[in-house]
């Protein structure tokens, strides 16, 4: 990173420096609302000034990281610095001006420093989550209304939003982790608001315990890549782009496993890349985990539990976006060749696409509106892992972005549409809803469309860019990736196919109000029942995330289709120096010598194909050149291929809409659809009890972990308590053994030592009689003997004495 | 005939009359004669001191703040004079110490005074 | 010029005559105080013994200390015991039993006292001697001399200890 890294705001202070108050808004929001629940009494709890004083501190501190979000998000956009050079790359320190690198704390000689980084990933994402979490939290103003401890809702919703700006905005591995350790906190507190619900409970433990598991991969893949680290033998870092470099500088070694342990077990000639693998795939467990991917995407259908606009932060700004952001913000671990393509890519390119596939079939069968847009969720996250997959960071990334405006829109929406039906929530009591509340009703289809990828609509754009580079990725190089564009496109159409269904179950049709059982009207008569509009603190979010879920794309399409390419990434990898990572293979010394240099393959496609010709321009320091380079080359780089993908998806997203369409709308269709429903009862089945995916986990693992815990308990309670009470009978043994020395010969001498000088005292303590005289007796004695004994050798003289004495009278 | 007086005589004189204080300080019961004894005692110091003046004062050498005379030495006589003021003191204070005594205990027998011990 | 003295009458102009008499009396007075069994006997024995001090510094050409010796022990000292015993005793009469018990160890032990102290001084080397006649005749003059030039800090030492056992005495003495 060279001098030109920062980039100052026209204010002149580092962008980096103000970015540090993006997380620290909101919690110190957060931290002042909990010592104010801590401190004060609870009549002032209870009331309403002081519930509107912390709402509003809430909404302010979430309001004004939005503010700096967006002057950060606005700088990086309008200077469009290009990324290859990496200049883009700004970073200083959190609590520091001056200083680079602040440091935090010490371990030994090894100095932890923490800092901000911002680039145009975080810039982005950034900007996306602090005005969704404050939309979110103007929204539940008016929907938690009335609720006793939404004082607490409040406080917990800014550690969440705060943490995962934090998160964001991380440079190491340290913060990010801590950040996300925060957020699988917060969502397990939130998801258990309502904490009288046993469901509620289950499901905050299950979203907890599940993340979790991701989690431990997280740990051991930071453990990985700490492990390469300390071979190169320099002080311990955490910080991304030390790693990015190092990855860089050292190159890579491609040979096998066995090859490496052959020949040397040195990094001398590169860094192995099955080490690199491994950590990859350890941080996408954590990816699985927390955002929600196929074997662990059993916990996010169960957060429903939670409040609506939680369901709506954790969906669209936060805690699903965490797993995507991970991948994005370690790309270099994921693909340290920088060609787009590694055994960990495919992995979650295919565990991706899958979960994509999976999830939309589920979301076609599900009835309760909130499940529904759960699935969708996990399916558009099985997009953005995918994208990570096929080497489309900036397309997942901005998926991401899109993601979060129209899902947030949506789970809104369907808490609007809750709200408005008292707190009904199966769709087969609703319908006809567009009657009753028209603005909800156009708000929501915006959001649907923006899901569906309708053309013109933001998702349209990002879901194409994904698209095209699934299909790049398979036709020019990797066969085995049409498997995923393939699951890709099918899961697009059955998006687009059970968003008609529940628009047709919502909002079209004759209401079905009179169906709702007596269990569930929460003490409503039917006539009380009837759908209502939501009031303007609910609906004007709404209307604001429309208009970003509607036309967001163009910008970021036709102006600065790089806002979401990891600059970090890019730097190491495409900018700057000679090449990209070094290939060496250990097992081949004839080229290892020469060196084989891997070019960047993947610039005429992938995110590049969208960007610039990087190779053509790297090393220049000219910013507006490289810009002007860069958007000339943006539009004349397309192959001739890309219209293939592009028309795909049209068709996708069409066929998908037309079919609902028949299959809803039309009389027909509807007959035709409940006789398949007959002909393949287990078919449905299975896809309405969601692949029997938690039944599994819960037989077959959970179970098992039981017998396991049982197996463990007898070892606990019989060996290990057993050695420990063995441990405890010598001990009191010896004990014994000391005790009957400690009372027998230790207290004997002492008592002994004692009773003698006791008698001593007993037998002398009348040498003070209390008469004054006497004491000065024995003092004139004493000195009186001092000087008989002193002078005995004269004074016992007694005939020189006495001829003395005659002789000093005799002077006489 | 000597015109002098040999100093030994005065010492005798003096530890006669201290050994007498002694066995007064020693044996008396009442207080006041207790104090009686220890005046005999200071007493004999005085002598020896008066006496021990007489014979070296004359050859003392005497630092005036103009010059330096030939003076006898009055420091044996000045020794006197402090430890008559010191006994002085010493009596009142004894005095005031047996008259407080009487008051608590309506005797000034010392015999009496015993509480503090074993 | 050989003039023949009377020897009796030498006898009576010898010092040291004069010093034994008044040694004698100032033991014999001593004996007394130690001895008697009524305290103002035993008081007035005191200023006996007092005065005969005072004699014996006369001898010794110490004028102004016997002076001293006279106004402050025979006269203040004595009439302060005086009115301590007014004050202390109801009765001014004899004690019964005027010896505690231990007397005739404090008899031992000071018989002890007076023969070491007597035999120890016989080793010592006193071999000047008190010659009165040359004593000198401005001795009041020296001392006061000597008190405001090199002894000022001693005097004013005294001085204030004086004060502050003046006021102790007051405050034990002070009926509260």
């Amino acid at each position: 990173m060279n001098e030109a890294a920062y980039i100052t705001g026209s204010l002149g202070f580092q962008l980096a420096q103000l970015g540090m108050w993006i997380p620290l808004c909101p919690i110190i929001a957060c931290f002042l609302i909990f010592f104010c629940q801590v401190i004060l009494p609870k009549n002032i709890r209870d009331s309403f000034v002081y519930q509107t004083l912390m709402k509003t501190t809430s909404i302010l501190g979430i309001g004004f990281s939005g503010i700096i979000a967006t002057w950060i998000f606005y700088h990086f956009w309008t200077h469009q610095l290009p990324v290859v050079n990496g200049s883009q790359v700004a970073q200083t320190l959190l609590f520091s001006t001056e200083t680079i690198h602040k440091s935090w704390f010490n371990i030994g000689a090894h100095e932890i420093q923490v800092g901000i980084l911002l680039d145009n990933m975080s810039a982005a994402v950034v900007f996306m989550v602090a005005w969704v979490a404050f939309l979110i939290q103007i929204y539940s103003w008016g929907y938690m209304k009335g609720e006793k401890h939404i004082v607490r809702y409040y406080c917990f919703h800014s550690l969440f939003a705060a943490s995962m700006l934090g998160m964001v905005l991380s440079d190491n591995f340290l913060t990010f982790l801590i950040s996300w350790e925060l957020m699988g906190l917060c969502s397990y507190l939130l998801i258990g608001f309502f904490w009288l619900k046993k469901s509620a409970i289950n499901a905050q433990k299950k979203a907890f315990l599940v993340t979790r598991i991701g989690d431990l991969g997280f740990f051991l893949g930071v453990f990985v890549l700490m492990g390469i680290w300390l071979q190169t033998g320099q002080p311990i870092t955490f910080r991304f782009d030390d790693f990015a470099k190092l990855i860089h500088e050292y190159g890579i070694n491609t040979a096998s496993f066995s090859e490496i342990v052959q020949y040397s077990r040195q990094f001398s000639n590169g860094i192995p890349m099955y080490l690199l693998t491994a950590a990859a795939l350890l941080f996408f467990m954590g990816t699985i985990g927390k955002s929600a991917q196929f074997p662990l995407h059993i916990w996010l259908p169960d957060a429903m539990e939670g409040p609506t606009p939680v369901s709506a932060l954790i969906h669209a700004a936060t805690m699903v976006a965490a797993g995507v952001y991970l991948v994005a913000r370690t790309y270099f671990v994921f693909d340290p060749l920088g060609t787009g393509f590694s055994p960990a890519l495919l992995v979650v390119a295919l565990i991706g696409a899958f979960t994509a596939f999976m999830a939309a079939t589920i979301g076609v069968t599900q009835y309760d509106i909130k499940r529904v847009l759960a699935y969708s969720t996990i399916s558009q996250l099985g997009y953005m892992v995918m994208a990570l997959g096929v080497g489309a960071m900036g397309a997942a990334v901005f998926h991401m972005t899109t993601h979060a405006y129209f899902k947030a829109l949506l789970f809104l929406g369907s808490g609007a549409v809750i709200y408005g039906c008292h707190h009904v929530q199966d769709m087969r009591y609703m319908g006809g809803l567009r009657k009753y509340m028209p603005l909800t009703f156009v708000v929501f289809g915006a959001g649907t469309l923006a899901l569906m990828g309708f053309p013109g609509t933001a998702g349209f754009f990002s879901k194409d860019m994904i698209f095209e580079h699934a299909f790049g990725a398979a036709y020019v190089d990797h066969p085995e990736l049409w498997i995923v564009f393939i699951l890709g496109i099918t899961g697009a159409v059955l998006t687009c196919f059970y968003m008609t269904r529940m628009i047709f179950m919502v909002f079209f049709g004759k209401n079905r109000r009179e169906l709702i059982p007596e269990s569930e009207r929460h003490g409503y008569s039917i006539e009380e029942m009837t759908p209502k509009e939501s009031p303007a603190v609910m609906t004007v979010p709404l209307i604001i995330l429309a208009v970003f879920a509607l036309f967001f794309g163009w910008p970021v399409k036709y102006g600065y289709s790089d806002m979401f390419n990891s600059s970090l990434y890019v730097e190491h990898h495409f900018g700057g120096g000679e090449q990209t990572a070094v290939v060496i293979n250990e097992s081949k010394p004839a080229l290892a010598q020469g060196g084989q240099r891997v070019t960047g393959t993947t610039m005429d496609r992938g995110e590049l194909a969208h960007g610039h010709a990087a190779a053509d321009i790297h090393g220049s320091a000219d910013v507006d050149k490289l810009h002007d380079t860069a958007h000339s080359g943006s539009h004349s780089a397309h192959p001739s291929w890309i219209i293939i993908p592009q028309l795909l998806a049209l068709l996708a997203v069409l066929s998908g809409i037309a079919a609902g369409y028949w299959v809803f709308f039309r009389e027909d269709g509807r007959k035709m659809k409940d006789s398949w429903k007959r002909q393949y009862p287990k078919l449905y089945d299975i896809v309405y009890n969601k692949y029997y995916c938690d039944e599994y986990i819960q037989r077959y693992i959970v179970e098992k972990l039981l017998v396991f815990n049982m197996f463990l308990r007898a070892v606990d309670m019989y060996v290990i308590d057993g050695f420990v009470n063995a441990v405890a009978s010598v001990t009191v043994f010896f004990t014994r053994v000391t005790r009957w020395f400690d009372q027998g010969i230790i207290d004997g001498i002492v008592n002994g030592v004692a009773a003698v000088i006791d008698s001593i005292s007993r037998g002398i303590k009348y040498m003070q009689s209390g008469y004054v005289q006497n004491y000065y007796l024995i003092i004139v004695f004493c000195v009186l003997s001092y000087m008989i004994i002193q002078g005995h050798t004269t004074l016992f003289n007694i005939k020189a004495v006495i001829l003395l004495i005659k002789a000093q009278f005799g002077a006489m | 005939m000597a015109q002098v007086i040999p100093v030994y005589h005065v010492l005798v004189v003096s530890a006669l009359l201290f050994s007498i204080g002694l066995y007064g300080a020693m044996s008396r019961r009442n207080a006041i004669g207790i104090l009686l004894s220890l005046e005999l005692m200071l007493n004999a110091g005085c002598l020896n001191l008066v006496a021990f003046s007489a014979k070296w004062g004359p050859t003392f050498t005497y630092q005036t703040f103009r010059a330096q005379e030939d003076v006898s030495s009055p420091v044996g006589q000045i020794f006197v004079i402090f430890v008559i003021t010191i006994a002085a003191c010493e009596i009142a204070l004894g005095l005031a110490l047996i008259i407080a005594m009487y008051r608590h205990h309506r005797s000034i027998d010392v015999d009496n005074l015993n509480l503090l011990k074993w | 010029m050989e003039t023949t003295v009377n020897p009796v009458h030498l006898f009576f102009v010898n010092p040291l005559f004069y010093f034994w008499v008044f040694s004698f009396a100032l033991l014999g007075a001593a004996v007394g105080v130690v001895m008697m069994r009524n305290i103002v006997h035993c008081t007035l024995s005191l200023c006996l013994a007092f005065i005969c001090t005072a004699g014996i510094y006369v001898i010794f050409g110490a004028e102004f200390l016997a002076a001293a010796e006279i106004l402050i022990y025979a006269g203040a000292v004595t009439v302060l015991i005086f009115f301590a015993l007014m004050l202390s005793k109801r009765i001014i009469g004899r004690d019964i039993i005027y010896k505690n018990r231990q007397s005739i160890w404090a008899m031992l032990l000071s018989m002890a006292m007076a023969l070491v102290l007597i035999a120890t001084l016989a080793y010592g080397n006193w071999n000047y001697e008190v010659d009165p006649t040359v004593a000198p005749m401005d001795n009041t003059k020296m001392i006061g001399r000597s008190l405001m030039l090199s002894y000022t800090l001693v005097f004013w030492v005294t001085g204030f200890i004086l004060t502050i056992t003046m006021i102790g005495a007051l405050m034990l003495a002070k009926k509260d």
